[in-house]
């Protein structure tokens, strides 16, 4: 029995020895995989650091921020993540819970959020030294900025305050007509939909905003004032993206993400209904119907694919519509032709294709379309305005680098239109900014069907001549069908680098931009009209006071001039056509000149940001037997101060301030009374010899995310005139000029939107 | 509660259609909109023409026409007026040019300095001496002028300005349209005004009422105009009425015929006077007629 026993428990000691050397080999130690995400968008991070405590383990996130993690003890042990820009994360796991052994999805979230998160790109442009961008992801969140990045360019220096209503961008004292929009290049009718409460574009399909100002290079042209541009950016290739939001002005959706491995897509559409909130307003209102609600929509696509190595490929697509209609069912006191059912019907689209080859690694080519419809369509009572355009606009430029030193960029840039107009409208005469009632104008019933070409050729170049001097001689040349007329335009900059944060600019050159359609047309206009001109010049210098670092202040400042010839005026006057004694309608005898000094001071103290913009300028307008005066769009000073604080929790404030000198106003000395139309015909004044109060507001916005894991939830509360300020923004007066009243603008505007996105 | 909240409805749909119309406005372009303390069109309370009546708004070149115009000055008391008359080829006011005779080679000066006789106590409102203009003939009426344009008409014009002894001024126009047309523009004719389906006297209504014009059917006109390719077009005039008043208050200003108006006469009678409404109704081609209300 002893030998047996002694055998027994000597293998039994042996196996216990050997199960429990073996035992906690197995049971403590676990290798984990899994995958570091950025928390809301999903975004995978690379090369962080995963740590898991307290056993000291480390693994390194790869390009797909997958992770693995060996030897992982038994029991509860904590993950920790310490990322520059996110929130520390520190998360209690155990491999004995329910998950297993199975992947982990860790998710890090950002120490601040931009406003659309989802939709931030970068892409690198050539830009020349009278371009300012605004990123549109950052411009989108600026305090009364309605959402919008193209109306954050009104906080930019030298962007006149337009008045309540006004869709246009109004540049260094130039008008409203002599800025051009482009979306990739391509000029579109419009850039703001009615009223301007909104851009005719998504704005989460922008990559950024460009301001053209006095200067800009040959590459552009057609506008004596300056250019908005935006550009599209590449939609996300990485997965399945998509967002939807809802205000109280509109509401919109939007989708994106791959085609296979080398081509993305997007698609947005948004709808407004502002107007159903107006209507229902009137609703008892027995004069004034509104019979269809204000309403805009727009719907835009972008498609980006990689042809080859060489060869990319984009198709944008724009489309916008505007209608507005109201029954009056009296005419309005002042004029008795504002009467019945006013209707009016804006609308374009465009399809721009456009393809990047790469010829070399010096030289690169490209080539883009702009194909689309415009529609005009305004009826007044028995009066009646329709435009129908077909637009194709097409772009080519050859990029060389010759040498290191020397970059040259050779291009075309055209527009060609087929118009139809059919229009039986008034005359309408409004010199000085004042408008005689359209029942007095001289009926014109018209229809006309024209083609238009504009063609432009240009060449510009880059020469780094010493690695402090850098000179950027271009020319451009336009041919214009309208006005049968070959322009010649020189451009030419040049940059001086005192240091790597200090540098100077210097350019000027002549613009032409073409006379609108109703200037040159053959009955209603002068087809004698030539292209008005005028020539800019400018000087600048920046200085970067960060010195390389993240947080400071940099500044730019310059002063700009531009003096403006053959500006087309209306004209009351009679002169003899074919023989036939004619109105003159228009002719080219405005000049003008615009001139001052705009500063940005930009400063990044994380998490305080913001700018100071300041313009002091001056803008007048003459021509024969007017003396010199103000230009409408002179505005003397223009501040506007922004900063915003990221606070904890994603919340962030922000606030402008603007301060705006009043708009001249032309007074008005009498009225005569046309006894045949029942209205007062006004007296000008000496034009815009009076100006409006001054124009102060303050704008406050208040934004808050709510990060998830796989989608975020964003609110914003954008108050617009908090103080409620009546801020002046015309007159107003009595059926026979004899007594005037202010017309305020608009009274405080809380806009509240929702967003989520995934 | 109730009547607060209905005029609280009330200021709002006011500010809301001030600025519709704002919008509207700047839509086709225009600075007109209403502001309810500016003077209103419809009171009749300062030295005013309510009109310029051609007995032939529209002739043959060398055709001449009478004019009446209706002037009142009720708060006047009696003070002494003057009126000049100048006449002359259109500068081209429907383009823009100012609606005056200054400069021109054509002017023709009908009267200068002339007493307005005529409007008499009490209410000093009525028709000021008429005058005749003669229009130029064809050869200067039309020199270099496209026949679409001699078709549809030249205008020529006259401007009637009547002035207070103390300064007071009102200056008006209007045109006589020369044309080759066959068959020419007549004044519409406002017979009667009426009040709720009534003939309105001479009885101050005493509460709120609705009028309305009394137009003859064959006042509303059909005619032709030619368009710039010379080619003819058929339109219908389309009958306008406006409305003053002394005393009470006038919902609108104006009126298509055939919607109404609302009158609302005043909680007193004015001392030593009537109360004076008064219709214009217009064809918007240069027509018009008159008529004119004395209440008590």
């Amino acid at each position: 029995m002893r030998p047996l026993s002694s055998t027994l428990i000597s293998t039994f000691l042996l196996a216990a020895a050997l199960l429990l050397q073996q035992l906690p080999a197995y049971s403590a130690e676990t290798t984990l995989q899994g995958q570091l995400l950025e928390r809301g968008t999903k975004k995978p991070l690379a090369d962080v650091n995963v740590f898991v405590l307290p056993a000291k383990l480390k693994a390194v996130t790869d390009g797909h921020g997958n992770f693995t993690v060996e030897h992982i003890p038994e029991g509860e042990f904590q993950w920790v993540v310490n990322l520059t820009g996110y929130e520390k994360l520190e998360k209690t796991d155990d491999v004995s819970s329910k998950l297993g052994t199975s992947p982990r999805q860790l998710y890090l979230q950002k120490s601040s959020y931009e406003v659309y998160e989802t939709t931030v790109y970068g892409k690198v442009q050539k830009r020349d030294d009278s371009t300012r961008s605004l990123k549109a992801s950052v411009a989108v969140a600026l305090p009364g900025s309605g959402n919008d990045p193209i109306r954050a360019v009104q906080n930019l220096p030298g962007v006149n305050r337009p008045a309540a209503f006004q869709s246009q961008v109004i540049i260094q004292g130039s008008a409203p007509q002599d800025t051009r929009y482009l979306i990739d290049g391509h000029e579109v009718p419009l850039i703001f939909h009615f009223g301007g409460l909104s851009s005719v574009i998504l704005p989460e399909a922008l990559d950024r905003v460009d301001y053209l100002a006095a200067g800009f290079d040959p590459d552009s042209g057609r506008a004596i004032g300056g250019l908005i541009g935006v550009w599209t950016r590449p939609p996300q290739k990485d997965r399945l993206h998509g967002f939807a939001f809802v205000d109280i002005f509109n509401s919109g959706a939007a989708i994106e993400g791959p085609v296979g491995k080398d081509s993305s897509f997007l698609l947005g559409v948004r709808k407004s209904y502002v107007g159903e909130v107006l209507k229902a307003a009137l609703k008892n209102n027995e004069d004034f119907n509104l019979t269809a609600a204000p309403s805009f929509s727009d719907v835009t696509g972008v498609y980006d694919t990689r042809l080859t190595e060489r060869d990319e490929f984009r198709l944008v697509t724009d489309g916008s519509i505007d209608t507005l209609e109201f029954l009056l069912k009296q005419p309005v006191n002042q004029d008795p032709a504002l009467r019945g059912t006013f209707y009016n019907k804006t609308a374009f689209f465009r399809v721009i294709p456009e393809l990047t080859h790469r010829n070399s690694e010096r030289t690169t080519t490209r080539y883009s379309l702009g194909f689309g419809r415009d529609w005009i369509k305004v009826l007044l009572s028995d009066d009646y305005f329709l435009l129908r355009t077909y637009a194709l606009t097409s772009r080519a430029e050859l990029e060389t680098a010759v040498n290191p030193s020397w970059t040259t960029y050779l291009g075309m840039d055209n527009r060609s239109s087929w118009n139809e107009v059919d229009l039986n409208l008034p005359v309408f005469y409004n010199p000085g900014g004042v408008a005689n009632p359209i029942s007095s104008g001289t009926k014109q019933l018209l229809s006309v069907r024209e083609t238009r070409h504009q063609l432009g050729f240009y060449s510009k170049n880059q020469v780094v001549l010493t690695p402090k001097w850098s000179v950027f001689p271009g020319v451009r040349l336009d041919y214009y069908s309208a006005t049968k007329e070959t322009l010649p335009q020189p451009r030419f900059s040049v940059r001086y680098a005192l240091s790597d944060s200090l540098n100077f600019k210097a350019k000027g050159g002549l613009y032409h931009q073409p006379p609108r359609e109703q200037e040159s047309a053959v009955k209603v206009g002068n087809p004698d009209i030539r292209s008005p001109r005028a020539w800019h010049a400018t000087f600048g210098a920046q200085k970067d006071f960060r010195e390389g670092s993240s947080r400071g202040f940099n500044l730019e400042s310059g002063t700009f001039y531009r003096y403006f010839d053959r500006l087309v005026v209306p004209s009351s006057a009679l002169v003899t056509r074919d023989g036939i004694l004619a109105p003159e309608n228009y002719n080219n005898q405005g000049k003008g000149r615009a001139f001052g000094l705009e500063s940005i001071l930009r400063y990044d103290f994380s998490p305080w940001t913001g700018w100071i913009s300041y313009t002091l300028s001056r803008s007048t307008r003459w021509q024969p037997f007017q003396p010199e005066s103000l230009s409408q769009y002179d505005q003397t000073h223009n501040l506007n101060l922004l900063g915003s604080v990221d606070l904890p929790r994603n919340w962030k404030i922000a606030g402008r301030l603007r301060f705006v000198t009043g708009n001249p106003s032309t007074p008005i000395s009498d009225g005569v009374y046309d006894a045949d139309n029942d209205v007062y015909i006004p007296v000008r004044g000496v034009y815009f010899s009076e100006r409006l109060a001054p124009f102060y507001q303050l704008d406050i916005r208040v934004d808050k995310k709510w990060i998830h894991d796989r989608w975020i939830l964003s609110m914003y509360l954008d108050i617009q005139n908090v103080t409620n300020r009546k801020n002046v923004e015309a007159v107003q007066y009595s059926y026979d000029y004899r007594a005037r009243a202010n017309v305020a603008s608009l009274p405080i505007l809380p806009t509240l939107g929702i967003k989520g996105e995934f | 509660m109730k009547t607060h909240e209905v005029a609280r409805r009330s200021v709002h749909s006011v500010s809301m259609k001030r600025w519709m119309l704002f919008i509207a406005a700047l839509a086709v372009g225009s600075n007109h909109c209403g502001n309810d303390k500016l003077p209103k069109y419809s009171v009749l309370d300062r030295l005013r023409v309510v009109a310029l009546i051609a007995d032939h708004p529209e002739v043959a070149p060398g055709g001449s026409v009478t004019i009446s115009p209706w002037v009142s000055d009720i708060k006047g008391a009696g003070r002494a007026l003057t009126y000049a008359v100048e006449a002359c080829l259109d500068p081209g006011i429907g383009s823009g040019a100012l609606p005056s005779c200054d400069g021109s080679a054509t002017r023709v000066v009908l009267a200068q300095n002339a007493s307005v006789t005529g409007i008499s106590a009490p209410e000093y409102t009525g028709i000021a001496p008429t005058f005749t203009v003669v229009t130029p003939a064809a050869q200067i009426i039309f020199l270099k002028r496209a026949d679409t344009e001699q078709y549809n008409g030249v205008a020529y014009l006259v401007t009637y300005t009547v002035s207070s002894s103390d300064g007071q001024k009102d200056r008006a126009f209007r045109r006589i349209v020369v044309s080759t047309r066959p068959f020419q523009n007549v004044n519409p004719v406002l017979s009667r005004i009426l009040a709720s389906g009534e003939e309105l006297t001479t009885a101050l209504p005493p509460a709120n009422v609705s009028i309305s014009p009394d137009v003859t059917t064959t006042s509303p006109e059909d005619y032709q105009v030619k368009d710039s390719n010379g080619v003819l077009q058929s339109r219908k005039e389309q009958i306008t009425t406006s409305w003053l008043a002394s005393d009470g208050a006038l919902n609108r200003s104006r009126t298509v015929s055939p919607d109404l108006n609302d009158y609302t006469p005043p909680t007193a009678k004015p001392a030593g006077r009537g109360v004076i409404l008064i219709g214009v109704t217009r064809d918007d081609r240069g027509g018009e007629s008159v008529k004119k209300l004395v209440l008590n």
